[in-house]
This record gives C-alpha cells, sequence and structure tokens, in this order.
C-alpha cells in the first residue's frame, strides 16, 4: 500500500469538500495556497483555471466564468510549462470529484421539485436509474484516489470517468444545464480544467 | 507499487490466489464442453482453497495457511480477493467448486450451533457441493414474492413444497439451504437447510450460454420433510430471520459476485495482452484504458468489501459495485474482441467462452437495474452520496480473519 503523506491528503480532501459546498473558485484557491512556493498554477501546455483576479502581463484570459461561489478564469500563458506536480494532477481529479458531487445535489434539488405527470421527475425509475449511474461514477473515482492511484494514465481515465458521470447529470437536467452561470457551466469549466491539468501518457 | 487498498496480508492472498487461477484456466476450457467433468479438478490448490472457506476454525475449519498468515474466508474482502482471482482463471470453474460458497454466508449470519455443527460437519467429511435456492421460476430473487411454501407438521418436521430456477450446483450438491414462505408478508420469510437425499428434492440441470461448469438447475420441492432443527434463525424474533438475513447475507454476497466480474473482466484485458503481441499507439491507448478502468472498479468493490464487513447493513455501495462490475464484464470482453477483428470469437475460444461468461453475472444476486435503484435509495437515504464514503477503511477497521457478523 503506497502511503500518502496525510498533509497533502487533508488539503486534496479539504479541496474536495469546499468545491462540493462553495463552488469552484473557492476550491481552487484552496489547491493553489497547497502549492510549494513559486510553483506554477498553469498545467502541462500552459493552461489554467484561476480565481478571477489580477493576472500577469503574459497571461491571456480567454474566457471568464461566472460561477456559484466566485468567478473564474480560463487563462493561457506563452511561458514554457513542464508537467503539472502532483499537487495540482491529483488535486484537480478531487476537485473535479467536488463539483461532481454539487452537480448531484442541484439534479437532485431540480428533480424533486420538476413535476411530470401525477409526480416528480425524481420518482421516475428511468431517472432513478440514470442518477444512480452517474454516483456510482462518481464512487469509482473516490475509491480509485483512496488506493492512491496516480499514474498519469490512471489520472486520465479518472478525469474521462468524471466526465462522463457529469454528462449523465447534465442530461437530467435538460434545458436548466445549457444556461450560463449554473451547474451546467461549471460542468464545462470542469472538462476544461481536466483538459489543463490531466498529465501527458507517454508514448 | 500498484496502487490497492489491500494490507499486506490480503495482497499475500491474492498473490496465492493468482497463480491458483492460471491453473484454473486450462481446466476450464474442458469444462465448458463437459460441465459434468469438475470432479477430476478437486486437487487443484484453488478447489481446496474454496472448498475450505467459510468453515470457522471453531467448527474444525483448517482454513488456509499462507506465509504467517491464516484465512477462513469469514469476510467479504478475504472472498473478494480469492473470487476475483480464480475467476480470473475460469469463472466456471470457480463457480462449479465444492464448498460452503454463498450459503456458508447464510449460516453464518443465521445458524445456530447445532445447525453450524451439522453444515461443517458434513463439508469437513469430503469435498461437498452445497447450492442457495432463492430464485423462483416467474418470481426472479424477488425475496418478498417468493412462494414456496414451508408447511407446519406434526411431531416437529416442516414440509417444503416449491420449485426453484436458477441454482449453482444444485444437482451435485449434498446439501444447501431454501427460502420459503411461512405466512404473508416479509416477517413470514425464512430460510430453512435442505439434505439433498431426502425424498422430493429433485434438481434438473439448465442449459445455460456460458458459466457451464457451475450447472445451473431447477429445483422441485415435493413434500420435503425439513426437521425443525434446520429451521434456520429458529432462535430469533421472525423480524430478525426471514427478509432481515436476506439483506445481511445478499449484503455480503454481493462483493463477492462484482469481484467475479472483475475477473472475468481482468481475464480479457489478458487475452489481449497474451494474443496481440504489437499494438498501435491508439491501440496500447485503448488497452491502457481498459486497464485503468478494470482497477478501479476494482478498487470499489474491496472497499465495498471492507464496508459490509464492519457492517452487514452497509450494502449500498456493494450495489454500485456490482452494477458497475457486471457492467465492465460485459464491455471488456466486448471491447477485447474489438482487437481481433470481426471473427474474433470464432478464432477465439477463451475469449468466445468470456463474452458468454460475462453475460451470466449481470442476473445473480439482483440484476444491474435493481442495484441502481437500491444505490438510489441509499442516497435518498443519506446513507451513500454525502461523506466520507469509505468509513470502515478510514477507520483502518480490521478486514480479515474475523467471522463476519
Amino acid at each position: 500500500m503506497t502511503t500518502i503523506s496525510p498533509p497533502i491528503t487533508a488539503t486534496w480532501l479539504r479541496c474536495h469538500d469546499i468545491a462540493r459546498a462553495e463552488g469552484m473558485a473557492p476550491a481552487l484557491a484552496a489547491l493553489h495556497a497547497a502549492l510549494p512556493a513559486g510553483a506554477p498554477v498553469f498545467g502541462t501546455g500552459g493552461f489554467a483555471v484561476l480565481p478571477a483576479g489580477p493576472v500577469d502581463g503574459d497571461v491571456l484570459v480567454v474566457r471568464t466564468a461566472e460561477l456559484p461561489g466566485g468567478t473564474v478564469v480560463l487563462a493561457r500563458t506563452g511561458r514554457p510549462a513542464g508537467p503539472a506536480g502532483p499537487v495540482l494532477a491529483i488535486g484537480s481529479v478531487w476537485l473535479r470529484l467536488g463539483l461532481s458531487g454539487a452537480l448531484l445535489d442541484a439534479a437532485l434539488g431540480y428533480l424533486g421539485g420538476r413535476q411530470s405527470g401525477d409526480t416528480t421527475l425524481l420518482r421516475r425509475q428511468l431517472v432513478q436509474g440514470a442518477v444512480a449511474e452517474a454516483l456510482t461514477g462518481q464512487l469509482q473515482v473516490r475509491a480509485a484516489l483512496t488506493a492512491d492511484a496516480s499514474a498519469p494514465a490512471a489520472l486520465s481515465y479518472l478525469h474521462t470517468r468524471l466526465t462522463e458521470a457529469d454528462r449523465v447529470l447534465l442530461r437530467l437536467l435538460g434545458a436548466a444545464g445549457f444556461a450560463r452561470g449554473g451547474a451546467g457551466e461549471v460542468a464545462d469549466v470542469s472538462e476544461l480544467l481536466a483538459g489543463a491539468y490531466t498529465p501527458e501518457v507517454a508514448a | 507499487m500498484t496502487a490497492t487498498v489491500l494490507d499486506e496480508r490480503l495482497r499475500a492472498l491474492q498473490d496465492a490466489a493468482r497463480e491458483w487461477g492460471a491453473e484454473f484456466r486450462t481446466a476450464g476450457a474442458g469444462l465448458d464442453a463437459d460441465p459434468d467433468g469438475v470432479a477430476a479438478h478437486l486437487d487443484l490448490a484453488g478447489v481446496r482453497c474454496l472448498a475450505s472457506m467459510l468453515v470457522p476454525a471453531e467448527y474444525g475449519g483448517t482454513g488456509l495457511r499462507l506465509g504467517g498468515h491464516r484465512f477462513h474466508g469469514m469476510t467479504a474482502i478475504e472472498r473478494v480477493v480469492v473470487l476475483e482471482e480464480l475467476a480470473r482463471g475460469d469463472a466456471g470453474l470457480m463457480l462449479a467448486s465444492p464448498g460452503a460458497s454463498m450459503s456458508g454466508v447464510l449460516v453464518d449470519v443465521l445458524a445456530d450451533h447445532e445447525q453450524k455443527e451439522w453444515f461443517y460437519g458434513r463439508l469437513l467429511e469430503r469435498p461437498t457441493w452445497t447450492f442457495f435456492a432463492l430464485t423462483e421460476p416467474g418470481r426472479g430473487s424477488d425475496a418478498a414474492a417468493l412462494e414456496t411454501a414451508l408447511s407446519p407438521a406434526a411431531e416437529g418436521v416442516h414440509r417444503l413444497d416449491g420449485r426453484k430456477k436458477y441454482v449453482g450446483n444444485a444437482a451435485r450438491a449434498g446439501l444447501g439451504v431454501v427460502f420459503a414462505r411461512t405466512g404473508p408478508g416479509p416477517l413470514g420469510v425464512t430460510a430453512v437447510l435442505v439434505d439433498t437425499a431426502d425424498p422430493g428434492y429433485r434438481a434438473e440441470p439448465i442449459e445455460t450460454l456460458g458459466l457451464r461448469a457451475a450447472r445451473i438447475c431447477e429445483l422441485t420441492l415435493d413434500d420435503v420433510a425439513v426437521p425443525a432443527a434446520r429451521v434456520l434463525g429458529r432462535d430469533r424474533s421472525p423480524a430478525r430471520r426471514g427478509m432481515w438475513a436476506c439483506v445481511q447475507t445478499f449484503n455480503r454476497l454481493r462483493p463477492g459476485v462484482a469481484a467475479i466480474a472483475v475477473g472475468i473482466a481482468a481475464a480479457a484485458h489478458d487475452c489481449v495482452l497474451a494474443g496481440r503481441l504489437r499494438l498501435d499507439r491508439a491501440e496500447r491507448d485503448r488497452l491502457e484504458n481498459l486497464a485503468h478502468r478494470i482497477e478501479s472498479v476494482r478498487h470499489l468493490v474491496h472497499l465495498s468489501a471492507i464496508e459490509v464487513d464492519a457492517d452487514g447493513s452497509r450494502g449500498h455501495l456493494a450495489s454500485a459495485a456490482k452494477a458497475e462490475a457486471c457492467r465492465l464484464a460485459e464491455e471488456a470482453t466486448l471491447a477485447a474482441c474489438s482487437f481481433f477483428g470481426p471473427r474474433a470469437r470464432w478464432d477465439h475460444p477463451a475469449l468466445d467462452k468470456l463474452v458468454r461468461d460475462a453475460r451470466g453475472v449481470e442476473f445473480m444476486e439482483g440484476a444491474g437495474n435493481i442495484q441502481k435503484l437500491t444505490l438510489f435509495q441509499g442516497l435518498l437515504a443519506g446513507k451513500v452520496g454525502r461523506g466520507e464514503p469509505f468509513p470502515a477503511h478510514h477507520a483502518k477497521t480490521p478486514s480479515g480473519g474475523s467471522s463476519c457478523r
């Protein structure tokens, strides 16, 4: 059994919990606070998702997203960037898992309040099955993180699995998940976050 | 080092089971054509392991000794580790092996001292198959809907009447358990120990597509005499035997079924590694992705087993693991075929067998859609999906060696 440094595990857990309870911006702030001094916040390709705030002159903000919990910016830099360190590589999976949990919470609230015939959507077995499918994906990712899966290809798979789970939930939100500023946009930025920090797998 | 939640003791068991599984692969191919040939394989180490599992030391079980460790298979996590590796060798032979198997879990949960002495005593005499009869024709595995009747009769002997279907090893078993109804409602469900030599017991094998060695049967129970002493949970209130015992037992069995499914998926992955020595980049990526999917489902199965070992009522994770693992088994075997072209199943009998076997785990112990509904109910009830999902693992609960109660 590989040993994970307890302080880092605690940081990832906190980042996950903040993402679920408060949103992406505060969770990113918590993750960045755990980085070693001077460590870059940009991933391999020079991309990053950052809490809104002043950026360096050589950083280009390509999109601003006003999300629950605070605004984030999608940014890129021309500076040479190495592979993301473990804090960002593994932490981004934990963070996205928390966001996926928040999406599940949002979906339960939406489906529980949406009438379908003489009942709510949440009482439809087809919907219940889809919710369970998404939750299973989240549990699968959590299990892998608990087992300390940290190889680049494993992290890449976990990001893919989270995107699958999110997409199942998004389909339950209908057009409500297509509007900017809500759960649908959080999931969209979450996918871009995965793209920024997924480690390159050696050929 | 490969990521895992298993401790050093369980990894030793896993390593040994992996070696035994390799022997299963060779033997299993023959059993697909001749399911009754299983008796020729009783000396295989994996078969002997299964025959010894679920017999506690206090009833004479010797268990398995590996290095400085002893294993009796009384915990779900021990069974999961063994079952996956043996199923990776051959799921049919694994299911066709003698031993306490599913009945052993129910006996551990519900039997009294005298019943355990009888049950374990029979298993210790010689390699003995057992059966576990819940499913009924037209009613599936819904314990609340079962119709097989246990009628009280004179002089402390009950009579058992009904039909059961899809019961593994029933035609070769010496004893087993039957779920029956003594009255209406959930409190009217009970389970009894049955000796297959008793008049009125008849088992007929059903031809199946896969897992053929397990000789899945249809059972007819025609006025079978059941002494009162063989009614499981006789010393308990109705609320603590029938449906309660079903739930406790199935929660503990479910990770094992999931492990068999993971084993089948891993075997399909092995087939590609062995049969396609040169892969292009895209194929390598696809195969590696499959490997990571298998590994992450394996972690979930392990953690779900650790949770039910800590608390037998905590079965929602096992539902998630079972549904996901069975889907994985089907998709992994089909994905493996795609590495060999459209005639993969024609050209590679081992792969063809895995594709057929994979379909067999889906319906065991509740189909995937039922598991999803169970998981959903757990989510609504706040038992899963919020907070720490694996509390027992995090509390470092001992995960092996003691009874699963």
